[in-house]
């Protein structure tokens, strides 16, 4: 059989896309707060204004004739990513590698004119990626220099780390690969591997692509299983301080890891996908449910996420 | 506090809307289901006034709704004559005629449309009513004194013989039958010898029956509607308030009920017309009998019992007005529908309305055509689109470009259908064109963001859904209940609001999530 019955989804805790709009975002996040990570700009300002690491911000490009500026803004950096401000689900991010004759090298290797380069970000502040059209703004940040740790399990593309918190407390993680059928992309819906996470300690667990579960990278070859992510107690902390600063009850953090800088937050969303739960094998219900029964009672960062370790682990501990 | 709430609200809502749903379906009549009839009848009275000369002074009873008939359109006639209205006392409407200097020949004539009702209208009798209905000597009035005796007497031996109204009037009409008459009742009914009581005189003499034992009654005169007549005879029975409700007496020994066909004129006159100042030639009625639409009839009840609901009726608007609305009611059903195909089962589809916006659209188009026309033209329309996304154009002349290309081709299509006769071009001109061309910049974002897959399974989902809401919103049964219950949008919020709560799997997240459940609760 293809389908499998509601009760049996309910047993295994699936939450399903109405219950987590009408039972967790619409509940949980304020509306007039949606601004703050639907514009990634102002995501920024908060999340620097909270001292948590965000990716350096090159410029803003608001307007047709500032395009014309870019170089100027850019100085004699040749390595950046360009981001819609409120575009979603990572549409319309560009990622330039270097500076080629009369254009830029994508990374990927792919180049791009001067000419068709200005026609993106013109698109971009037309609003052809933002919802509903609205006129939008271009940002120009730091490229990351992604950490070596993943090279084995990565096909071109920065692979990030997806936490989704609820009412403060980080409740599921997920590892975002890229691959040759996502175009370097991390994001799942394009065809990029989740893999689930264990909340105790960082290390990897089974993973998914395209609503599947697969073991190996299909272009690496290499195991997705059993890697220990690094910094996972700073990663558990900045997307535990980043929901606090945010004001969001129920919200996906999505952070990379920098070769040098460690983890840096790249964007918020205030309503994560639900395939964490398939990367991880688990609803995301009873976790839900645990943190609901303790909501309000831990104050300190740090007690929380204590709490988080003792609750949320899945893998044998060592001790 | 947030559910009960919601629980309150829609079950307010469904309450409310179900009531005046009910009411309005088994009180006032609506119609179920389309094309359902009530009977109408046209009813005339024309009188002739022959040998006028001088001052005429005429009056005629005009009749009101009751029982289960309404009057809706009346018209009166009088060359030339003063005319004016009122009432008596034993509640007949009166329209009175008058003529200073009139001679020879003089007409008048009423005529009204009837329909008939399920429910009864009738109103309990006010304390004056009750009080003339009681009334004994204005029923003797015009007798001689020896036959108003006889009367009194006969009557008395009635009532000493009966035990209550009902079997009072009983033993009246089975003993006024011919044949079994006695002299003494041939007599105080001024008989001649060998002729009958005619149903007048049976209700006269039964009225004052019942009078005389305390019982409101009045003679009632008025018309068999039943089947068409050009010269009908007047019929006459006898209502009776029990104290509770009003009952009817037949004058026929057969069947005491009064026919439902029999519909009131005129109370306690001997006839519907006088004449002073002239001779009254002839005095005929006439009635005949139609099928209307039964939501007409509905509309009239309401009206005549001067129901507030009789506000809320669309039927009152301009026909116009009715056309809109008769489209704008079905777009909730649409959106109902729309709410379903993608809260329950999850179909994906490009924007929220856009396809029950293209189901309306399909209303002008016709089915087939309409999805050839919609897959052609986004077809088309987003190879354009993607065209011109490689010559580098600004967004706003581009979307203009797209709008274009897209109005080009629907006139080529137009052209098409004519060069080939499959008919015209239909109401194409009507389609969205501005939804067509958010349809394709939508179309042609999610082609460079998701990819052609999802791009076609978006526009193959936005199609579905889409048919599915026209095919819906084509049930003549839908678009009729919407029409005459409109409600039942109020049912439609409450069931909207609810769904808006809704926290159950879609279908297609039971194929999605198929490996957790095979893992079972941790």
């Amino acid at each position: 059989m293809f389908f499998t019955t509601p009760s049996k989804l309910r047993a295994a805790g699936v939450v399903g896309i109405n219950a987590r709009n009408a039972a967790y975002v619409i509940p949980q996040n304020k509306r007039s707060l949606y601004p703050l990570v639907d514009d990634k700009s102002k995501t920024k300002v908060i999340a620097v204004e909270a001292g948590l690491a965000v990716p350096e911000l090159y410029g803003i490009i608001e307007q047709h004739s500032q395009i014309r500026r870019l170089r100027k803004t850019l100085g004699d950096r040749t390595s950046f990513v360009v981001k819609p401000a409120q575009g979603s689900q990572g549409n319309g991010i560009m990622v330039i590698e270097d500076r080629v004759e009369g254009g830029w090298r994508k990374v990927g290797g792919s180049s791009i004119s001067d000419s068709d380069f200005n026609f993106y970000l013109s698109n971009i502040i037309s609003g052809m990626y933002s919802l509903a059209g609205r006129p939008d703004k271009a940002l120009i940040e730091y490229r990351v220099e992604f950490d070596p740790v993943f090279d084995q399990i990565t096909y071109k593309g920065v692979p990030d780390i997806r936490v989704v918190v609820y009412r403060g407390i980080p409740v599921m993680a997920m590892l975002r690969l890229p691959t040759r059928a996502s175009d370097g992309k991390a994001n799942l819906h394009k065809a990029g591997i989740g893999a689930g996470v264990d909340m105790a300690t960082g290390i990897t667990l089974g993973g998914v692509q395209n609503d599947m579960p697969v073991d190996v990278h299909p272009d690496t070859g290499s195991s997705i299983q059993g890697l220990q992510i690094p910094g996972w107690d700073t990663i558990l902390d900045i997307s535990t301080r980043s929901a606090d600063a945010a004001g969001l009850g129920y919200m996906g953090v999505d952070i990379v890891l920098d070769k040098n800088l460690g983890p840096l937050i790249l964007e918020l969303n205030a309503r994560p996908g639900l395939a964490i739960q398939i990367a991880n094998s688990e609803g995301l219900r009873h976790r839900l449910d645990k943190v609901d029964a303790v909501a309000g009672t831990m104050e300190s960062v740090e007690e929380r996420l204590d709490f988080v370790r003792r609750t949320f682990g899945v893998l044998p501990t060592a001790e | 506090m947030r559910n009960i709430q919601i629980i309150l609200l829609t079950a307010v809502l469904v309450v409310f809307g179900l009531s005046i749903f009910l009411y309005k379906a088994a009180y006032l009549g609506y119609p179920l289901w389309p094309d359902e009839r009530a009977k109408t009848f046209e009813i005339e009275a024309r009188v002739t006034i022959d040998d006028v000369n001088g001052p005429l002074k005429a009056t005629m009873v005009v009749p009101q709704s009751n029982g289960h008939f309404g009057i809706v359109d009346e018209l009166f006639y009088s060359s030339g004559m003063g005319q004016t209205s009122s009432t008596d006392s034993r509640g007949n409407r009166i329209y009175t005629l008058a003529a200073r200097e009139a001679e020879g020949r003089r007409s008048f004539y009423y005529r009204a449309k009837l329909y008939q009702f399920t429910a009864d209208i009738s109103q309990d009798p006010s304390q004056e009513q009750l009080a003339v209905m009681l009334d004994v000597p204005s029923l003797l009035e015009g007798y001689p004194q020896p036959q108003a005796e006889a009367l009194e007497a006969l009557v008395a031996k009635y009532i000493a013989n009966s035990t209550d109204a009902d079997n009072l009037v009983r033993l009246a009409i089975s003993s006024l039958e011919d044949g079994r008459m006695t002299d003494e009742e041939r007599i105080a009914l001024d008989l001649s010898p060998g002729s009958s009581p005619s149903d007048l005189d049976k209700a006269r003499f039964i009225a004052l029956a019942l009078r005389t034992d305390g019982v409101p009654a009045y003679v009632v005169g008025g018309l068999n509607l039943s089947g068409s007549h050009r010269l009908a005879k007047p019929v006459h029975w006898v209502n009776v308030w029990n104290g509770e409700r009003w009952v009817n007496y037949n004058m026929n020994s057969g069947d005491p009920r009064v026919p439902d066909t029999y519909f009131e004129w005129w109370r306690d006159r001997p006839s519907m017309v006088t004449v002073d100042g002239g001779r009254l030639r002839r005095l005929s009625l006439a009635h005949s009998e139609e099928i209307s639409p039964r939501e007409e009839a509905s509309a009239a009840l309401a009206k005549i019992i001067q129901d507030p609901l009789a506000q809320m009726t669309l039927f009152g608007l301009p026909i116009e007005v009715q056309q809109v609305y008769k489209v704008l009611l079905l777009v909730p059903i649409g959106a109902l529908t729309l709410i379903i195909l993608r809260q329950i089962i999850g179909i994906k589809t490009f924007g929220v309305f856009m396809p029950v916006l293209i189901a309306l659209s399909f209303r002008q188009t016709q089915l087939v055509n309409g999805i050839i026309l919609f897959t052609t033209i986004t077809m088309v329309g987003l190879a354009f689109r993607l065209y011109f996304e490689r010559l580098k154009l600004l967004s706003v002349p581009r979307l203009s470009a797209v709008l274009i290309v897209i109005i080009i081709l629907m006139v080529m299509y137009s052209f098409f259908l004519e060069q080939f006769a499959l008919g015209s071009g239909l109401s194409i001109a009507l389609f969205p064109v501005v939804i067509l061309t958010m349809t394709v910049e939508r179309m042609s974002v999610i082609w460079e963001e998701y990819g052609p897959k999802e791009c076609f399974q978006q526009g193959a989902g936005t199609l579905l859904v889409a048919v599915i809401c026209y095919i819906v919103m084509q049930l003549d049964e839908v678009q009729f209940l919407v029409f005459v219950y409109p409600e039942l949008l109020l049912v439609l919020l409450a069931v909207a609001i609810w769904f808006g709560r809704y926290t159950g799997y879609r279908l297609t997240e039971l194929v999605r999530f198929k490996s957790l459940a095979e893992k079972g609760a941790p």
